[in-house]
Formats: C-alpha cells, structure tokens, sequence
C-alpha cells in the first residue's frame, strides 16, 4: 500500500504535471516552490519538474502527486495531518541523530535496504 | 560502476524484454545494476526470468522507495514513454545528482518530453517503437556507450 492512502486525501485535478502545476499556480496563491524529491508530508515525496508548487489554503496542503501508469494528481490533505507528519518526521530524524551519536559510526549503509535477486 | 535503471509502467509490450536485453548487456561489462520499478513492472521481470539467469545479483526496489533511500550511483538510465515517467527520471536525477540518461520512445515521439528532459540536463535519446524492441535495442547500446565515454 502506498504511503498516500494513510492520509484522507481529496482529488482536486488530473493531468500532466504541467496542467497540475498550472492548476495549483491559477488557483491558490499561498504557494511554496519546492524541489524533486522533497517530503512533502511523511512518506510523499514531491515527484516532477523543479520549481514544484505546494499550496496552503484554508486548513489544507495542496500539491501534486505522480502515479506511474495514472499520471499525476492534485490532491488536498487535512494540514492537521500535515503537521502531525511533520512532527513524526522531526521525531524520527531526532532518533536517527541520538543513534548516530550513540553508535559513532554514524554512516549507514543504504545500500542494505535493497533487496536483491 | 554503479547503475540505477528506472522502469515506470510496463504498459508498452517492448519494455521488460528490453530492460533484459540492457541488464544483460551491463553485466556482461561488468556494471553492477540496480533497479527501481513499478511493482508491476518488478512482477513482470521476475516472471520472465525464473530461474534468475539473467537477474542474479541484481538490486532492485520500489520506485517510490528508491526516492527515500539513496546511495551513490555512478549513472542513471530511465526509459520513458508516458508523462509520469518523464516525472521520475527528473525526480530521481535531483535527488541521486547523477549522470540521466533518458529513452524517450512510444508510437510516436512526444518531443514536449524530449523538450522537458533536456532543459533538466538529461542525456535524451528517442526510439519510434512501441512492439517492435530493435530501435530501441539500438539506443540501448549507444546509451552503453556513452555510459564509457563520459
């Protein structure tokens, strides 16, 4: 299961990620410009052509979301889950930074995560 | 050298059989290969290979797993046919900061794809095919070629 349906999302659009771009640039006007690859809420990263419009209205983070085979959407996810992410997030980065410390070896190989055939 | 391959969709017929055809060639260079893939692209590969003749020894991941987990890579080939994976091959560039190279392939050649990866420093290339592998296969090798000379 892919990390989007932990939220409740709404499906405001769907296109390329240039019309979901524009869509998000001609609609909202509280936009962030951020980068491919960023985390956007945990477990979502931004996926498209830099500079990628995030929007925040209301109580909601608006942004656009690729699926390989379905194209991209914009979708609008509750900030209040945003911010719980975020603060997951914080958390999660402040246990890896306590068990570098505590290690001292600090690097971990990445490369570990994969599996292999 | 280290190489990461992106396969988004596996829609277009010619697509898993000319990631083997590429895999096979890398290896027989001795490239250590590595893949982020749909999972239903990932299914598709393990089907065809069996008894893992041609996959042994080979990484592989969730393409959107690969964005989390980054390693070095000493290049990147991503082959591309719709919107979505134009996507990824950026996105996977940005955050890898790695040599791309794109096949840009499908009935006809978008060249707003072609346009797009180029103007985000992509290596591109683009093959009319959509069944038929062999213009594909073609690319595939000066893609390999490349991959020596830069």
């Amino acid at each position: 299961m892919s990390c989007i349906d932990n939220y409740h999302y709404d499906i405001l659009y769907r296109g390329s990620f240039k019309e979901c771009a524009q869509y998000i640039k001609s609609n909202y006007k509280n936009i962030r410009d951020l980068n491919a690859g960023e985390e956007v809420i945990e477990g979502v990263m931004l996926i498209g052509k830099p500079p990628i419009p995030v929007a925040y209205h209301d109580d909601y983070i608006i942004f656009p979301y690729t699926k390989p085979c379905y194209g991209t959407y914009v979708l609008r996810v509750p900030l209040k889950e945003y911010m719980q992410s975020h603060k997951e997030k914080m958390n999660k980065e402040k246990d890896k930074k306590d068990k570098r410390s505590n290690n001292g070896s600090g690097i971990k190989n990445i490369l570990s995560k994969l599996k292999f055939w | 050298m280290r190489i990461l391959i992106i396969l988004g969709c596996p829609e277009p017929p010619l697509l898993i059989p000319s990631f083997i055809y590429l895999l096979n060639m890398l290896k027989n260079k001795g490239y250590e290969v590595i893949l982020s893939a749909n999972p239903a692209a990932l299914k598709l590969i393990e089907t065809s290979d069996p008894e893992k003749y041609y996959l042994k020894g080979v990484g592989f991941q969730n393409i959107d797993e690969g964005l989390k987990n980054k390693f070095d890579v000493d290049g990147i080939i991503g082959f591309a046919h719709n919107d979505p994976a134009v996507n990824y091959i950026i996105t996977y560039k940005a955050v890898y900061d790695a040599k791309t190279f794109a096949l840009v392939f499908g009935k006809e050649i978008n060249q707003e794809f072609v346009r797009t990866l180029e103007d985000e420093d992509v290596i591109t290339f683009t093959a009319r095919a959509f069944h038929n592998p062999t213009p594909v296969l073609v690319k595939l090798k000066n893609i390999v070629n490349n991959l020596e000379n830069h």
